[in-house]
């Protein structure tokens, strides 16, 4: 990744020793871009696309590649639009492997978000593609502790999740830790590891590691508290803490932490999907189902239309357990159920995770 | 049982903290002490009323010894004062003052700019040794001095006028000062406002102001040249004054007192240049050069610089706190710029046309975002169009409430030239905020529909009965084109070619996947993406010809040879595929142009 900066500096250097304003004004709507990813990341996108533009009218054809990287990056990290993101991925996809464009620093970044998207859409259904652009990434991409490696990792540990292969995805995350922690950097390798903290919490209760998973919300809340771009990470430790404090108990304290957490969430956008998994266990944990189901809800209508396909099935999935458990499941959300499965390439998976919740009301 | 205990204080720490990690920079150092300076003249002027007194501040520096003073004639302090706020961290004469004067001389009482008591420490961010010559009107010249830590000298001092000289010892990250330069700008950045005049090593003219811009009698010409001095940049647009206001709570009015003015700059050479920031003073005396949160949002084409006492500045003032009052503040505004440029936009539209030619890439992306600044603005923003810039109550007049638009620069040529033909200009959208900026219109405005010609020319392309022109229709496929007979505008204008939207991104996929440019672990996911897009890879392209064209039609009724019929089409059809512009690459453009060049052969 430092090469992306090497090229990225020098550039503006180069700008600066000849006074070239019109140039020189790209550089910071990169860092304006960043700094609203988390509180307003269509903003985001918008200034990513500004920058774009300019570069295209200023015929900077390193800067425009630049940021259309960081367009892809906006909507497959921050928006989780797929729909935008796809069609993106595979023009981005053809362009960074030109001859022309095939030494930019960021084709790795690029090709691994082209990942990223297909693995949202439809992970089951790609799977075989997504393990070939996986295995080419791990070829590809340097082993050591650098930014590039780290997002590939977090990228393969989702998909590895959200295939199912829990046990895979804890033992990535574990290297992932030791590798991050060699880091040289404190920023990049408090960012990283918060964000690999972030899916091992999810893991670790998925796997029902709850001693560990309390130690690991208790890690990513103080790696979080010293960035403010952390506000994500910093509010899913308090819905894990709230979780574990529950299973423990401590319903005050977990009473406490949830409410802090909703706190941080409060100026973050997309705050009905981002935390659901950790609000969604806490509630469930607590015996509110309702609410439980309430999140799941509101999950729904943030990730319908953005072509997660596979993200609305597991949705889906999650609504029908939670409603058999509180004995109100109908046909007719199964028979939703089912409709949103055949969407994908490969809905048998769902369709046999469904059947279980058979039930005999009339649709 | 419980016990109860009392903080302790570690001096030394504390003192470290206050003086060398409160403030950002050492600059704010110089203005503390200019600030305390300045203070200290006024309350000579009060408790020691004198028609002839004139206060003054000296600021001097001596490279030889590395030395910077601060000397005022102000009040001077006692023994007792030197004891009870010199050096009491937090407790300051300035405020007990203020608190004093606020009932019967409040006029005064806003003068001051003291608030926490601690200004005098940052002294010790710029220098080792610190020392204070000072005499009071009741006292004696009194030298108190420090080298920051917890002891201090004091001694008899030598002063024979009332008035205090704070002697700055510099520390080596601290000789910066040193030059006058730097000290001329540290002045005019904080202190241009203050009213006591400022000198630098004894210079008979005052470096500072003294009265801000828009206090003199033609505020606009001040605020004007003020903006070219402070900014130095050009004339700006357009310079609104801020006046105090007030917020209606429902039960009860608060008023926010606010002075200053904004401004929009002069059109940058950058054309995605933000602005949007706000030089804050309070009671003359500058706070930070660039707060980005009290304007609106969508404001990022305006400046200003603002005094409002109502804000309540950090510790170290070099910020605000974000309260109660700093959104009474921001919502005045937000008020009086509203209200101005709805008022330029009446009464001016010179000016507005001029603001909106100028920052319309800013405009319309923030209106976009806003709804309120979209209503503001949605009539008045010029954008580009095959005409030249037309607001788009000015388009809606030559379209018919239909806004026909193109947001891509490839192709766009053949549909401007279409929509030219039906008597409407195009408007360009390839600048990613005016295709949303455009939708909003056409939602707040019912009857207006949107046409984008990139993808769908069917607004402009009327399809006919192949009629007439069936001969010339199997005529041109056997030329291998896909022909579909329409009518459309200009007239003159044989046929066009149109390709579907995603055309050219999977001609891309294929062609790299042909060049084996994809690499294996990515090629089945580009060849899924091309195998989803069956028929946009098989479409070659349509070409359309125009029934309402004299030439199609004569063409069409004409006995000539069928071999010269078909030769003229074909020199009509490649003519059509070149000027559309689309999916040609080098390769294929000097193929049709060969094409076009041999039909035209056969022609002559």
């Amino acid at each position: 990744m430092s090469g992306e900066w090497d090229e990225f500096n020098r550039r503006v250097e180069e700008w600066e020793a000849i006074g070239d304003l019109q140039r020189l004004a790209l550089a910071p709507l990169l860092h304006q871009g960043f700094e609203c990813q988390e509180t307003d990341p269509e903003r985001s996108l918008v200034i990513f696309t500004q920058g774009r533009d300019e570069a295209r009218r200023l015929h900077e054809p390193w800067w425009v590649l630049f940021f259309e990287s960081w367009r892809l990056n906006a909507l497959t990290s921050f928006l989780e639009d797929f729909s935008r993101a796809q069609p993106l991925a595979m023009e981005l996809m053809v362009c960074f492997n030109s001859s022309q464009a095939a030494n930019h620093p960021e084709r790795e970044t690029v090709l691994t978000n082209v990942l990223e998207t297909y693995a949202s859409i439809d992970p089951i259904g790609y799977r075989e593609d997504l393990e070939r652009g996986f295995a080419y990434q791990e070829g590809r991409i340097e082993q050591g502790p650098v930014s590039a490696r780290f997002v590939l990792n977090y990228r393969r540990r989702s998909y590895l999740c959200s295939i199912g292969r829990w046990n895979d995805a804890y033992d990535l995350a574990m290297q992932s830790l030791a590798l991050i922690d060699q880091c040289p950097s404190t920023y990049t390798k408090t960012w990283h590891c918060a964000w690999a903290l972030y899916q091992v919490c999810h893991i670790c209760h998925m796997l029902g590691r709850t001693n560990e998973l309390a130690s690991y919300a208790d890690q990513m809340a103080e790696l979080s508290a010293t960035n403010q771009q952390l506000s994500r990470t910093k509010a899913d430790a308090h819905f894990w803490r709230a979780m574990t404090q529950c299973q423990r108990g401590d319903k005050r304290d977990a009473s406490r932490s949830f409410r802090q957490g909703m706190r941080l969430l409060g100026n973050v956008e997309k705050r009905d999907s981002i935390c659901a998994n950790s609000i969604a266990a806490y509630r469930e944990q607590e015996g509110e189902l309702q609410a439980a189901l309430g999140v799941r809800d509101r999950e729904l209508v943030e990730v319908t239309q953005k072509g997660m396909f596979h993200r609305i099935c597991q949705v889906q999935l999650e609504r029908c357990r939670l409603l058999a458990k509180m004995d109100r499941i109908t046909a007719a959300d199964l028979q939703t159920a089912r409709l949103c499965a055949n969407q994908l390439l490969c809905p048998e998976w769902f369709l046999k995770k469904l059947d279980q919740f058979e039930t005999s009301a009339p649709i | 049982m419980g016990t109860q205990g009392r903080f302790q204080l570690h001096m030394p720490g504390l003192l470290k903290v206050l003086a060398e990690h409160l403030y950002s920079t050492q600059r704010v150092g110089v203005r503390e002490l200019i600030q305390n300076a300045h203070d200290s003249c006024i309350r000579r002027a009060v408790e020691q009323p004198d028609l002839g007194y004139q206060p003054r501040i000296d600021v001097t520096i001596d490279p030889a010894s590395q030395t910077l003073s601060v000397a005022d004639n102000g009040s001077g302090l006692t023994e007792e004062e030197i004891h009870t706020y010199l050096t009491v961290i937090g407790r300051g004469y300035t405020r007990e003052l203020r608190e004093r004067l606020a009932a019967d001389e409040s006029n005064v009482s806003q003068e001051l700019i003291g608030q926490f008591g601690i200004g005098f420490l940052s002294a010790f961010l710029l220098a080792s040794e610190v020392t204070v010559e000072t005499r009071s009107l009741h006292g004696v010249p009194l030298r108190w001095q420090s080298a920051g830590d917890e002891q201090f000298d004091l001694m008899p001092g030598s002063r024979p006028d009332i008035g205090t000289t704070v002697e700055l010892h510099l520390k080596p990250s601290s000789l910066f000062l040193l030059h006058e330069r730097n000290l001329v700008n540290i002045v005019q950045q904080y202190a241009d406002f203050v009213p006591t005049p400022i000198h630098i090593q004894g210079s008979f003219e005052r470096a500072n102001l003294g009265v801000p811009p828009w206090e003199e009698p033609d505020a606009e010409v001040a605020c004007r040249q003020y903006v070219k001095r402070r900014f130095e940049g050009a004339e700006p647009l357009w310079v609104l004054s801020l006046a105090n206001g007030s917020i209606d709570l429902g039960h009860d009015t608060l008023s926010v007192p606010l002075k200053g003015f904004l401004f929009v700059p002069a059109e940058s050479v950058v054309s995605i240049k933000e602005y949007g920031n706000l030089a804050v003073y309070i009671r003359g005396m500058a706070i930070c050069d660039s707060d980005k949160d009290l304007l609106p949002s969508w404001a990022r084409f305006v400046q200003g610089v603002i005094d409002c006492p109502a804000l309540q500045p950090t510790a170290s003032r070099e910020a605000v706190h974000q309260d109660d009052s700093f959104d009474a503040v921001r919502e005045v505004l937000a008020d009086q710029l509203g209200r101005g440029l709805r008022d330029l936009a009446r009464k001016r539209p010179d000016v507005w046309r001029k603001i909106a030619y100028g920052h319309s890439d800013v405009i319309v992306g923030w209106a976009c975002k806003d709804a309120d600044f979209f209503r503001l603005v949605a009539d008045s923003v010029p954008l580009k169009t095959s005409r030249g810039r037309l607001t788009l109550p000015e388009y809606l007049k030559t379209s018919g409430n239909v806004i026909y638009y193109t947001t891509r620069e490839l192709g766009s040529l053949q549909d401007k030239l279409l929509a030219e033909g039906r008597d409407v200009p195009a408007i360009d959208a390839s600048w990613f905020a005016v295709p949303a900026f455009l939708k909003h219109y056409a939602e707040l405005h019912q009857r207006v529909t949107l046409a984008r010609l990139d993808d769908d020319l069917n607004s402009l392309l009327r399809p006919v009965p192949f009629g007439e022109l069936s001969e010339l229709v199997l005529l041109c496929e056997e030329l291998g084109f896909t022909v579909r007979p329409a009518s459309f505008k200009p007239t003159d204008l044989p046929a066009v070619m149109t390709y579907p939207a995603e055309a050219e991104a999977v001609r891309d996929a294929i062609s790299a996947l042909d060049d084996g440019l994809i690499p294996d672990g990515f090629s089945g996911l580009v060849q899924g993406y091309v195998e989803d897009r069956r028929s946009v890879a098989a479409d070659a392209g349509t070409l359309h010809l125009n029934a309402n064209c004299p030439l199609i039609r004569r063409l069409a009724d004409s006995d000539v040879p069928t071999a010269r019929k078909q030769a003229a089409l074909a020199v009509t059809a490649y003519f059509a595929k070149l000027f559309c512009g689309r999916m040609l690459d080098a390769s294929q453009a000097a193929l049709d142009l060969g094409n076009w060049q041999r039909s035209l052969e056969k022609l002559v």
